[in-house]
């Protein structure tokens, strides 16, 4: 449920599936909102479309950005750039340890500010993916899996 | 003390700030116009003019209480890494650069890390406003409050008194930037909100 969606062109509703229910924004009501017709959209366009209805917050994804997108030409050069709102994040193992880094600064912070450490955690589903950093110190020995546990590694 | 052979990458580095920030702008082939003939990362420190690395110097103003600036050409932040590219700077006490164009995603990070991104105006380069990095510079019009595209006026004192002064364009773009700017980035936006509620 995206509480603080302006719902500008009523797109949000309902679809029931299997006796479960989700929320969907629907471009077809775009249409009959008078923005026009979305059909002819790619398929990519669609998708960071319904991101935009979605997120409507009348700041940083106002009424005329979801227009001007729904409008999209393919020969512009637009200038203007576009809000996009993840609904999951996949982080890179490089890139990865610093936002972890930083969101253990940001507990350290509030909880020096008198908060809740517990509040500071991704705000949309997060991955991490650790491959590159992952360090091979010896393989293909008798007794690896001994070994890697004595370390401290479970398997 | 860790040998030279475990140093490793900078990759596996990239949770420790100490070794991160002394990588800030330590690419063997940079070249700062500040110390002609060097490459990696060298400046001077003013306003004895001893050369130092970027690190050594940035102690040392800070210690001194003085923010400094970076003055690029095109393209300013392409190719770098985004998650220290801009944190980076900061942590050498950067507070703006001055650019004549911006890779997109590096210029919202720098707004995110409290770096002020400026503009120089259309034709203008740091050349044809004979600016040398060797000014001391005065960024006007920013506790007024910043807003998109809004113009500031820069001046530029050289050593023996006389200004170059000159407008550029203060490249913070949308509402969140703004926040984000008045808030000193976005890690203390963040944790301000969550304060809040």
């Amino acid at each position: 449920m995206v509480d603080n969606c302006l719902n500008s062109f009523n797109c949000r509703s309902t679809l029931t599936v299997g006796g479960e229910s989700f929320e969907i924004f629907r471009l077809d009501e775009l249409g009959r909102a008078g923005v026009g017709g979305v059909s002819h959209l790619p398929f990519a366009i669609e998708i960071l479309l319904e991101n935009m209805l979605r997120h409507e917050n009348g700041r940083s994804i106002q009424k005329g950005d979801i227009e001007a997108l729904a409008r999209w030409n393919p020969a512009g050069n637009p200038e203007k750039e576009m809000a996009f709102t993840p609904a999951r994040v996949l982080m890179q193992d490089l890139t990865g340890v610093p936002a972890l880094v930083d969101l253990a600064a940001m507990r350290d912070a509030i909880q020096r500010l008198g908060g809740d450490s517990r509040r500071i955690n991704p705000l949309q589903p997060t991955d991490l993916v650790i491959d590159h950093s992952v360090q091979i110190d010896r393989q293909r020995r008798l007794h690896q899996a001994a070994k890697w546990r004595d370390a401290g590694l479970e398997l | 003390v860790t040998q030279a052979l475990n140093f490793n990458i900078y990759g596996t580095r990239r949770g420790n700030h100490e070794v991160m920030v002394r990588g800030t702008f330590a690419n063997i082939r940079l070249r700062n116009f500040l110390v002609p003939g060097t490459e990696g990362g060298w400046t001077v420190h003013f306003p004895d003019g001893e050369p130092l690395t970027i690190y050594d110097a940035s102690l040392k103003y800070q210690a001194e209480g003085v923010p400094v600036g970076v003055i690029a050409g095109k393209e300013y932040g392409s190719g770098s890494s985004r998650d220290w590219a801009a944190k980076g700077p900061r942590l050498l006490g950067v507070r703006a650069v001055m650019a004549q164009t911006y890779e997109r995603i590096h210029r919202s990070n720098l707004i995110g890390m409290d770096i002020l991104p400026l503009q120089f105006r259309v034709g203008e380069t740091p050349e044809t406003l004979e600016l040398t990095g060797f000014e001391t510079y005065t960024i006007e019009g920013i506790a007024d409050g910043v807003a998109p595209g809004k113009p500031v006026t820069v001046r530029a004192r050289r050593d023996d008194g006389t200004e170059r002064v000159f407008t550029a364009i203060s490249r913070i773009e949308t509402p969140d930037e703004v926040a984000y700017y008045r808030h000193g980035g976005i890690l203390p936006y963040v944790l301000r909100q969550l304060m809040k509620t």
